[in-house]
Parts: C-alpha cells; structure tokens; sequence
C-alpha cells in the first residue's frame, strides 16, 4: 500500500515541478434562448475560486495551469451544471445554461447571495455524489458537517441533525415533501441516491416552503434536472464493496427533442451480503435495494409542464443478534462478548427482516404570468408501504408482523414574483397554498396489535417568503402557518375509539447576511414548532431490540422551537478558509421517550415501560470547518461537530445526543498526462466518548469508548472527455474494532471492519 | 387569460378535498398469544394434579396457582401452552410447538428439584421440555417454579440439552415463575 502512494505522490510532485499555469479560459454564457445570463458565478471545483459573468455573459478566467477543471455554473434562475474542461492552452469557449424560471435576466440575486463558501459546508455536489459506491442516503449526507447517524444495526441508517431526527428532519425529494413511516428509529427514508445532483441543508427562510417544523434540518436532494440543451446522456456505473461483498449498478439516459420534449430514465439496483465486524459476521444483515425513476418535461405554449415517477423498494435484515424476547434475553445478549448465534455469511435475507417500498408521483405545472410573475402549480401522490416480519411460531413467519401502508396526496398553488424597488434593492417574494391529506392503514391479518394505530390526517397550510438583497447584503423573512386534523382509530379490546385532535403550528424565520472580502457573516431566529406525530400521541406496543414497551401520550401539546443562528466566515483569498457555525436552540415541550418505574408483566416476562413526556429542553450546536490550501496541489481540512443538550426540567442530559467529533484530511490533487482530475484523500475521524448522557435513565450497558477511523479515498478520470471515472476507498484501515453511541444494537455488536469499495463511472455527454 | 388559468388551477386545487374522510378498521384477532400456562404433575400411582398461570386468559382472566407437591417425590410434569380468546376459541399452542419441535426448548428451573430429566425429543433427538421427569427434594419454604420456552435456542449449546437455558441464546416466547410450596 505504502508503495502506491509514494507513486501516486511522485506523479502529483513531478507534475508539480512541471505546471506552467498562464493560461487563460475566455468564455461567454447564453440561456437556452440565446440571451446573454450575467451574474452568472463560476466556481472553480479544483480550487473554490469564485468568477463571475458581466453583462453580455461574458467572463475571463486567468493563470489555469495544464490540467482538467471542473467548472460550476450557478445562476439564480437557472440549473447549476457543472462542466469538465481540458486545459491545454488559451480557450474560447460558448457555454449554455437552461434557464428554468421566468425572471428577467437582470433579476438575480447572485452578487448577495451569501457566498458559496459559506454555503459550501452545507452541500454535497454531484462530483462527490459520483465516487460513492452503494451508500445510503444517510450514510451520503454524513459529508455535511452536523449531519451525524442513527443507525439500528450496520444496515438501516436515519440521518440526524443536531441530535435531532425523525419528524424533526424534513426531507425534500426532488421539491417533494417526502412522506413515510418517519417515526421509527429504524425506518431508514426509502430515496434512492444514484443520480443525485445535490443534497443541500436550506438554512434560509425557503424552508417555510415545505413545513413547519423545521427543528433539525430540512435537506433537499436533487436528481440533476433535465434539460432541452443535451440530444443524448448517458451514464452507467458498477460498484463494489468487500465488507458484505456488495455490488451495485446504476444507469441513466436522457434524451430532448428540440426544445419541446425531454425525458430522463434512470434505475439502480444493489445487493449485499451479511456485514462483518472484524472478529465475526453481522448475521442477517444482507440487503438489497431496487430503484427507478422516470422523469418527463415538456413546454404548451409558454407553460412548462415537468412529471416524476420514481419507485423504491428494500429488502433489509435484521441483526439476527438483537432478535431476542424479553429482557432475560437482553441480559445474555449483552453479557456475550460475540453474539450466541453466528452464521456464515450470506446474500440470504431471512427474518426478522424490513421490506418497504415507496411510489411517488409528481406533476409540476409551471405558467408564467406575466413578466417577472410566474405561478407554479404542484400535485403528489405517495404511496409508501413497510412491512417487518419477525421470527414467528407456527406458519406465521411468513406473515409480517407489522403491515402498514401510508398513502399521502398533497397539492401546492406558488405565486412567484420579483421586483426592482425604488431604492434599488432587489425584491423577490413566493407565497403559496398547501393541502396534504395521508391515510395510513395497518393490516389486519398480522394477528398482532399494531404499534401505531389507522389514522387519516389533513394540513392546510400557507406561506410567503420575501427576500431582498442590495450589494453584498441579503434579508430574508418566511412566514408559514398549518392547520392539522388528525384523526385516529384505535382499539380498546375490540371496540373502537377515535380520537380527534386538531393543532394550529407555525413558523417564522429570518435571515441576514452580509460579505465582505475577508469576512462574511450570516445570523438567522427561528421560530418553529411541531404537532405530536401519531407514534408519540398513540404507540403501543413492544419495540424490538431493546425489548422495551412504548406509550404514546394524547395529552401531549405541540412542540415550540426558538433558534438562534450565527455563522462566520473568515478567509483570506484562495488559501484559507474558516468557517464556525453556532447555533442555540431553546424547545418548549420536547417531547421524547422517558421511562417509567413500572413494568408491563407479560407471559414472556416482565418488561420496561417507556412513555412520551415532554420537557423544555435546550440545545447548543458549534460547527467549526477549516480549509487550507497549502498549494494549488495540496490541502488540509479540518471539522468538527459539537453538540450539548439539557433537559431543563430535570436537569439532566437527553439521550441520543451524538458524541463529539472530530475530522482531519489531507488532500492532494491535480492531473498528470494520464490520469485528469485524480486525488488522494486521507481522513481521520475521531468520535469522542458521550460522557454526558441522562444519568436518570439507567442504561443497560456503558457507553462505548472514543474510537478513531483512519480512511483513504483515490479517484480519478481516465480517457477523452473524463468519460470514465475511477474511485477507490479503504474504510476503517486500521480494522478497529469499535462500537458507536447512536448504534441502537451497540448492545450486541461491534461496528463494521475494514471495507474496501470501488466505483467506475461511464459517461456519455458528462 | 391570466385570471381563466388562475381559476382553474384553483379548481383542481379544490378538488383534492373530495379524499376519503373516514375509515373503518378491523379489530386485530391476536392468534400468537400464550395466555394460559398449565402444569400437569402425575406421581407413580398414577394419582395427577394441575396448576395454571393466566395473563389476560379468555376465561380466567390472570390467575396464578400455587404448585404444592409432596417432598422426595418422583413426578412426570406435562406442560401445555394455551391461546384462549374466549370460552368458545381456545387455541392449543402445544401442537404448534411439535410441529416445529426442533425450534423450541422449554427449560424449569426451581431450588426444589432434586433431579430433572426431558422425557421427549425432537427429530434431531434433542430435548423438547413438554414432558419431563422431576424428583422433589426436602426443601419445604415457598419457592419457585420457573418455566421458560425458548424459541430458536441454540440446542447444541454448552449444557443446553441438560436444562441449561443461559447458553440457548433464541427468543423468550414464555417466561413464568409459579408458587411452589412442598409438603
């Protein structure tokens, strides 16, 4: 291994010696109608350098060296591409962009926009979307600063945010509000990541767009748009991964017919065997994952119609270790130091095991009004369905235990418009009209009680947000308010009770920022708050894997978020850059899981009672992210994540908080005459000891120890046109044995070993 | 034009409130429940007595016997599993346990055993537990009297066929302590 990096180092430094970089990139941005865009930003992927476009579109890039670069084109109205270039000389070159949105082109809000470097710890682009093989969606989003993981073995993963997750994390896919069965600590969210263009944590105003209980994050995730521009795309990629031999393919293709039609196709497919830890196999804990979207456009007139179908299925098992009947059983599982049963690895998913799918059916109708006035109609169907099958006697195994299908219909009226006011601020505004309506139905021949009950639930809600922006300064303020009905059919015995609940929520947000040249700054209040979702009103019954009894509580009132944000930005030129992101955050009426001193005597013995309570609670957030670019050639990073949660009420710590963490990297980067865009990445991540955790709630085995990943990451282009695209990864090198705090079967098993993965891309007009 | 579009997206807007508004669900016939628990305990001559343990039993509600046995005494215990709803469904779970012998143990554990045999086997001739062999010692205070059904134990775990259960790993399905008061 040490021998291929002092290889891979000798082309980086030769190639260094060699770099003569005076040459100059002249280029002229136009939309789809051959109009000049200004304002247009060009980022510069290889070394962040921001550009931007004058008013003829026109733009000068100086001192490129001989290399490939990926270029970033950003503009307010239209779809971000990014665009690969060999640079072997001075260059001329005409770039289009699609424009999507029917404002003028003066009419942006680039020059105060806050800067991309400060939204850059917030985003994960479609280039390193690219060289993941056979991720998750959590797992994928990890890169985010703040974004941390709750995991239910090795193989279901739920992303956090503050130590927040669930309900409290609102999913936006596709400019989709996702809707599932997100109460559960092991309901992974059913989105195939593929094709994903961007993932991005709105930490503006838009979030009063899409809910109001924007308490951890609301994190968009994008396929890339189609466009008219391209005849053809094409793309197909493999993956592998030794830990679970998994193997992975994607494929996508999109055509446009002049201007008028365009479609794009896509579907991925994966499937792995059992995990291991390095000392044993993670029995059942083999999955496979199926995912297809199609996705039209067309244009009527000046109307833009754009539709989404998209599927996702998962088989998943369940640690075979954390199946275990009572709490005697929990006891042995935990004093074994391996796991009493293991078996051979295999692809073979057996129960207890998950399987969900999920259908989503998306129309856009986008009609402009009249100049700088558009309004956007928006309709969804979903239809998400999980069912879990446990170990069963008799003939029953083959029935799921739990069998739930959630069906949501939601519409969406936007009113878009932009102005030049009189003082020569720039004002943009969107205000709308939701309708959602969910229906949520269990089975009836699992022969078990279900956890949540049949419920039907109906929101309405309006929002509008203004935005203005002058110069290097930007205001925005977002308004929503949401009427939800929720009613819910539970059983006492056999008899029928419906309980009929009604909250009023609301947010409120807004936003400043101003930049500068070596400082940029950014503070944001947020007011928020959260009906009682239907597990924490009505959940009744047995939760697997830590064999303890669940209770809803009906008394519970809705949840009040009061956020206060501030982030700074120090940097100086292309060279460094320090980003810190704090964020204090008081909650009236958390409610959470607290356990009760009593015990549900059942024939399988006695269990732990746990009900949802609620408390004031606060939270304090500090994002630290720091980047210097010590060469063209050559960079360190640095980021941590520090979270701190009260619950004031009983003055003690709340549970599930991620432990602090800590990351290095050091990156080289740069092209040889072989290999275009290649890199070499190593990461250190150093996850710290919870050493506060409640010291009220008794947990049933010590918090795991501090632990320290060392990881490797190698890519590169290879071919004319970058049409192939390598990338290579060794995880968990040291092959540490270790467990995490937010694993929830920490108590049975250790983390995964060593994992080697590898990735080619082919593309086909990139 | 402006103002038709704007109407008939509203109209479609609208339309949506036309959903279904109420459901009907159906109670949930739990079929995998254990309710009753009853021991059978028949002495040399011939001479038997019963004992039952009921959580949420169709007919007796929760009820809990006390065991009383002669010390110094050999008896065969027969154990039976019920699911019973009500007077007129009452389901035997012991046949379901046979059927799948191979994936069930049930162990006893008590301080007023003397010795302990399995008197059944599954195909693979490891133990069952629905009968067995015991003998009673003297020990004459109220102690008690733990029946434990495993399902998927590890069988041929160290001391499993020997009424060992902390190395059977598996699901609790039961887990019971009677009253035992020995005379």
């Amino acid at each position: 291994m040490r021998f291929i990096i002092s290889i891979i180092f000798l082309l980086f430094t030769n190639k260094l010696l060699a770099s003569d970089c005076y040459y100059t990139l002249n280029g002229q941005i136009f939309n789809q109608y051959n109009t000049p865009l200004e304002f247009v930003e060009i980022k510069i992927l290889e070394n962040q350098t921001l550009i931007k476009s004058d008013e003829q579109g026109k733009f000068v890039i100086p001192n490129l060296c001989i290399q490939t670069y990926h270029f970033e084109f950003n503009h307010i109205n239209c779809q971000t591409d990014t665009i690969i270039i060999h640079i072997k000389g001075d260059r001329k070159q005409t770039f289009y962009l699609e424009q999507l949105v029917y404002f003028l082109d003066e009419f942006t809000k680039t020059d105060a926009k806050l800067s991309d470097n400060l939204q850059m710890t917030n985003t994960i682009n479609k280039f390193s979307m690219q060289q993941l093989s056979g991720k998750d969606l959590a797992q994928a989003i990890q890169a985010i600063n703040g974004i941390r993981v709750i995991k239910s073995g090795s193989n279901i993963n739920k992303p956090m945010f503050n130590g927040f997750y669930g309900d409290r994390i609102t999913l936006v896919n596709n400019g989709v509000l996702f809707q599932s069965q997100d109460w559960g600590t092991d309901h992974a969210p059913e989105i195939a990541i593929s094709n994903i263009n961007k993932i991005e944590i709105l930490n503006n105003s838009q979030t009063v767009e899409y809910s109001t209980q924007n308490i951890g994050a609301t994190i968009t995730i994008d396929n890339p748009l189609i466009s008219y521009k391209d005849a053809i795309k094409f793309g197909l990629s493999y993956g592998l991964q030794s830990n679970g031999w998994q193997n992975s393919l994607a494929t996508y293709f999109q055509k446009s017919f002049k201007k008028q039609y365009a479609f794009r196709i896509q579907t991925a497919f994966k499937k792995s065997a059992d995990l291991h830890t390095p000392r044993y196999t993670l029995s059942n804990t083999a999955q496979q994952e199926t995912s297809l979207s199609f996705q039209q456009k067309f244009n009527i007139k000046k109307s833009t119609i754009q539709t989404i179908y998209s599927l996702f299925s998962n088989e998943n098992g369940i640690l075979l270790a954390a199946h275990i009947g009572n709490i005697e059983d929990l006891k042995n599982a935990i004093n074994s130091d391996t796991p009493i049963i293991i078996e051979p690895a295999s692809y073979k998913i057996k129960n207890p095991k998950q399987f969900t799918q999920h259908h989503l059916l998306d129309i856009k109708l986008v009609q402009p009004l009249r100049k700088h006035h558009f309004i956007e109609y928006r309709t969804n169907f979903q239809n998400n369905r999980r069912q879990e099958y446990d170990i069963r006697r008799g003939n029953r195994s083959s029935t799921p235990a739990l069998n739930m299908h959630l069906i949501s219909y939601y519409g969406k009226l936007v009113n878009h418009s932009e102005k030049y006011l009189k003082t020569n601020w720039k004002w943009h505004q969107k205000s709308g009209l939701i309708y959602q309506y969910k229906n949520n139905t269990n089975d009836p021949n699992t022969g078990i009680i279900p956890i949540i009950p049949d419920y039907l639930q109906y929101n309405f809600a309006i929002f509008s947000i203004q935005e203005f922006f002058k110069n290097n300064i930007s205001f925005d303020v977002g308004v929503r308010y949401e009427n939800q009905q929720l009613n819910s059919y539970t059983f006492n015995k056999k008899e029928l009770i419906i309980y009929k609940k009604n909250y009023n929520t609301y947010n409120f947000t807004a936003n400043f920022s101003y930049l500068q040249k070596y400082f940029d700054y950014q503070t944001s209040i947020s007011l928020s708050s959260k009906a009682p979702n239907i597990s924490e009103l009505f959940s009744n019954g047995l939760h697997h894997g830590t064999a303890t009894i669940e209770y809803g509580n009906k008394m519970l009132k809705i949840e009040n978020s009061y956020a206060l944000s501030n982030a700074f930005n120090l940097k100086y030129r292309k060279y460094i850059l320090l980003n810190i992101d704090y964020k204090l955050q008081y909650l009236k009426n958390f409610i959470y899981l607290q356990p009760n001193s009593d015990f549900l005597l059942t024939i399988k013995g006695a269990f732990p009672i746990f009900q949802y309570q609620s408390t004031n609670a606060f939270f304090n957030n500090i994002k630290i992210h720091t980047q210097i670019n010590i060469t063209d050639y050559f960079q360190f990073q640095f980021q941590s994540n520090l979270i701190r949660a009260k619950n004031l009420k009983t003055k003690d710590y709340i549970v599930n908080i991620p432990a602090d963490q800590l990351k290095f990297g050091l990156k080289f980067y740069g092209d040889t005459k072989v290999l275009k865009n290649a890199y070499l990445q190593i990461n250190g991540d150093y996850i710290l000891k919870q050493k506060r955790t409640p010291k009220l709630i008794k947990d049933y085995k010590d918090v795991p120890n501090a632990y320290f990943l060392l990881n490797l990451q190698l890519g590169t282009s290879v071919g004319k046109a970058n049409k192939i695209m390598l990338s290579f990864a060794a995880e968990n090198i040291l092959n540490k044995n270790y467990r995490d705090y937010l694993n929830r079967f920490r108590y049975f098993t250790d983390e995964i070993g060593f994992n080697f993965l590898f990735k080619i891309n082919y593309f086909l007009n990139h | 034009m402006k103002y038709t579009t704007t109407q008939t997206l509203l109209l479609i807007f609208s339309s949506v409130i036309l959903l279904q508004c109420t459901k009907q669900p159906l109670p949930i016939n739990e079929n995998e429940l254990i309710t009753r628990v009853q021991l059978t305990f028949t002495d040399t001559l011939g001479e038997s007595s019963s004992f039952l343990y009921c959580i949420n039993d169709g007919i007796f509600g929760n009820k809990k016997d006390t065991i009383s046995l002669m010390k110094n005494k050999t008896y065969s215990l027969e154990i039976s599993f019920y699911n019973v709803q009500s007077a007129s469904v009452v389901d035997s779970i012991n046949n379901e346990i046979l059927e799948e012998a191979e994936e069930h143990q049930i162990f006893i554990q008590s301080i007023t055993i003397d010795s302990f045999k399995y008197m059944d086997e599954d195909n693979n001739a490891y133990p069952i537990g629905l009968k067995t062999l015991i003998k009673t010692n003297n020990i004459l205070s109220l102690e008690y009297f733990r029946i434990i059904l495993i399902h998927q134990p590890n069988k041929k775990g160290l001391a499993v066929a020997q009424n060992q259960v902390k190395n059977a790993g598996g699901a609790t399905d039961v887990d019971i302590s009677f009253l035992i008061k020995l005379h």
